[in-house]
Order: C-alpha cells, then structure tokens, then sequence
C-alpha cells in the first residue's frame, strides 16, 4: 500500500468520542448570536479557508438538532449511579487542577473575578464552606478566575494561593440535580463529600444552588482538621 | 460552527502532535474555546485553529520543559521532492510501527502531507520555513521510514525462523 494512503488510513481512524464531541458542540453553541461586528478575512496561503457569514437560521438550526441529539440520548443513558458521577467530577477538576490552565480573569478581589467571568450563566458567589476550609489551611489569596467545564456544563474555576503557596481551586456550576445526582446540601449542615484523584483532596457540595468543588494538595494534618469542621456543619 | 468532520480532523492534528487522546482533545478544547473568546469570526476555519493548537503545544512542552520540534533548520545536500514520499510503498501492518519511529515535528508534515493533502510549498508557508526545508526534511524522513520498515522485516524474518 502506498505510504501515503497508509498514513491518512491510519490518522483519519482517531475520532472523538461522543462526549468529546458534544463538549466541544457546546463551546460553540454558548457563543453562538447574532453579530454585528464586519467579518475578517484571514490573510494566509491558498490552502487557508475564506470566513463567512453564518446565518441565524443556519445556527439555530444546528443548536435545535443538537438539543434533539442530547434529548434523545437521555434515552440511551444507563441506570443512573451516583458515585460514578462522584467519580468523574473528581477526576475532571483533579485534572484541571494540576493542569493549572492561564487564568482568564486575574484579580485578588472576588467582586472584580465575578465582574470578569461575563460570560457565565450564573454569578459566582464567595463561598461560605470554602472560606472555613481556607481558614483551616492557613488562608492565603485569591488570584484569579478561568472559564473550565464540569461534566460538559460551562463553570467557573476560581484560583487560590495559601500562605504555604500551595493551589486551591474552588469549581463553582449551577446544580442540576438530573444531571449531578443528589449532593450533600450546606444550606441543611448536610457534610461534604470527600473523594481523593490524582493525589488531590477533592470536597464536593451543594451551596446556594450551585455545585461547589474545592480542589488541593492532599495534606494529612490539615485534612483531619478540615473534616473536623464539615462534621461540625 | 465546525461539523463532526472537522473537530475530527483536528483531534486528529492534535494526536499527530500529543500521540495522545487526551491530550489530543485538550488541544483542541483549548484553542477552540481561546478562539471562540477572542475571534469567534475565525472559530470555524481549521488552518487557523490548527495554529493556535500548535502554538498552544510548543507553549505546553515549553512548560514541561520538553522538547518536541527539532530545529527544522539544518538543510543537507540531499533535498528530496515530494514525489520520493508519494513513490514509497510499505506494508500497511507496519504503519504504526513505522509513524511512532517519527518524531513529532516528523509526524506533523506527514499528516499535513499525507491527510490535508499539503505540497512542500505549503507545507513551508505553514511552518514558516523555507521550502528547501521541508524538502531536506521530507529526504530524511523518507530515509528513517526506510529503514525502519528495514530493521521490521528483519525482525520478522528471524522470528519466522526460530
């Protein structure tokens, strides 16, 4: 066989997976709205494609077959199990979390982060709970704010720094319980799940109606002290 | 907005660079969503989405301290045409084998040769490299497919011995 086909033969074989697909299906379709800004022409080689107009029939048309898509997949979904989502959050916002990804909003004011995240579909909000944890672990500073997703939903990932310069990641979504399953709810003193990915701590709970996921080192004394307090709540 | 095909032929750019799903789809996540911030105008053009994940590889690998591109910018004597490549014939069971031997800077003007069907010329323009470059560049990965392919044979041929 010729080398080349052999080679395009075995690249084309990788595909996204479903999940992959409908995430980044999403991107575009939260930023899908009618613009009025002029539209650029891309100034490059022969090979570089022409921008074009998309209309608003068009993108509505893709967002509606998408919604179709996604509804009907609710069909196909397996049993629903709690710790499997448990799970996967865990392991998503470990990830981030040592990803360290640049920071789309950097301020160690929280009203100028949540000013910044202009693109959230919910309002950040400081978080009680995570302001104990913080208190436990020798409280350092906020430092920013980035756009990250939590099981494909759009949320904010809001960046600390203890005094030990040690990274604290709080993940904030809004909570959708058909989609997150029932979680422990602060507003009744309900304690947080501790689960451990990728040698972090990762606590999850329920504030305000928003899905909070605190991420950190995982630390055996402080850890102890920090559950302390979550028995207390 | 970019069809199946598309996101595809991206994630597949992105394992021609990472040799990894994972991080293959944090290429493009990441370029997709930096480009929809930025210039959602250009959010639907693959060349340009392409550039902004081989920028966001080369910023990852600098971070980790790796190093993923050897200098492109020794030339030999020997610059071979794109027709050598196109001439090469190899088992397709030796396919993986053979594009793993490569490394990434290799791979990437193999997929951009081989899948988005890129000439020399091309090839260059993207790479902002001059086209006797790529050409010398093309000589020698000829040359390790070669001999791979080789030494696999080789191989094969004294295990069907034993």
């Amino acid at each position: 066989m010729k080398f080349k086909h052999a080679s395009k033969k075995y690249y084309q074989q990788h595909e996204l997976d479903l999940q992959q697909l409908n995430e980044l299906e999403n991107l575009f379709c939260d930023s899908l709205q009618p613009s009025n800004e002029s539209n650029e022409m891309i100034e490059d080689t022969s090979k570089v494609a022409k921008i074009s107009n998309k209309s608003w029939l068009r993108s509505t048309a893709i967002a509606a077959s998408i919604m179709m898509v996604a509804f009907a997949s609710l069909f196909f979904v397996p049993r629903y199990n709690q710790e499997a989502v448990i799970t996967a959050i865990a392991e998503e916002v470990a990830k981030n979390h040592i990803k360290a990804k640049p920071l789309d909003v950097v301020s160690t004011q929280f009203s100028e982060v949540r000013a910044g995240l202009k693109k959230l579909e919910f309002s950040p909000i400081k978080s009680g709970v995570f302001e104990q944890l913080r208190l436990a672990s020798q409280k350092g500073q906020l430092l920013g704010a980035r756009y990250c997703s939590i099981q494909t939903v759009t949320a904010a990932q809001v960046r600390y720094q203890d005094a030990e310069q040690h990274i604290q990641t709080l993940y904030q979504v809004p909570y959708d319980k058909n989609r997150f399953g029932r979680l422990p709810l602060a507003s009744r003193g309900e304690s947080p799940i501790v689960r451990y990915a990728l040698g972090l701590k990762v606590i999850i709970w329920v504030e305000k109606d928003l899905l909070m996921v605190a991420t950190e080192v995982s630390n055996g004394a402080n850890g102890a002290q920090r559950e302390k307090i979550n028995e207390g709540n | 907005m970019m069809d199946k095909s598309e996101l595809n032929r991206l994630f597949q750019y992105g394992m021609v660079l990472t040799d990894n799903r994972a991080d293959a789809f944090d290429l493009v996540h990441t370029a997709v969503e930096k480009c929809l911030r930025s210039f959602p105008d250009k959010a639907s053009s693959l060349p340009y989405l392409r550039v902004c994940m081989r920028n966001q590889f080369i910023d990852d690998c600098r971070r980790t301290r790796r190093v993923a591109f050897e200098s492109l910018q020794h030339t030999t004597s020997l610059i071979a045409s794109e027709e050598d490549l196109e001439q090469l014939v190899i088992d397709q069971n030796q396919i993986s084998i053979i594009l793993g031997e490569l490394s990434t800077a290799d791979r990437e003007i193999i997929f951009l040769w081989a899948v988005e069907e890129y000439t020399a010329r091309e090839i260059a323009e993207y790479l902002n490299k001059p086209r006797n470059t790529i050409l010398s560049r093309i000589h020698r990965i000829r040359k390790k497919i070669l001999k791979t392919a080789s030494q696999i044979e080789q191989q094969q041929t004294c295990e069907g011995a034993l």
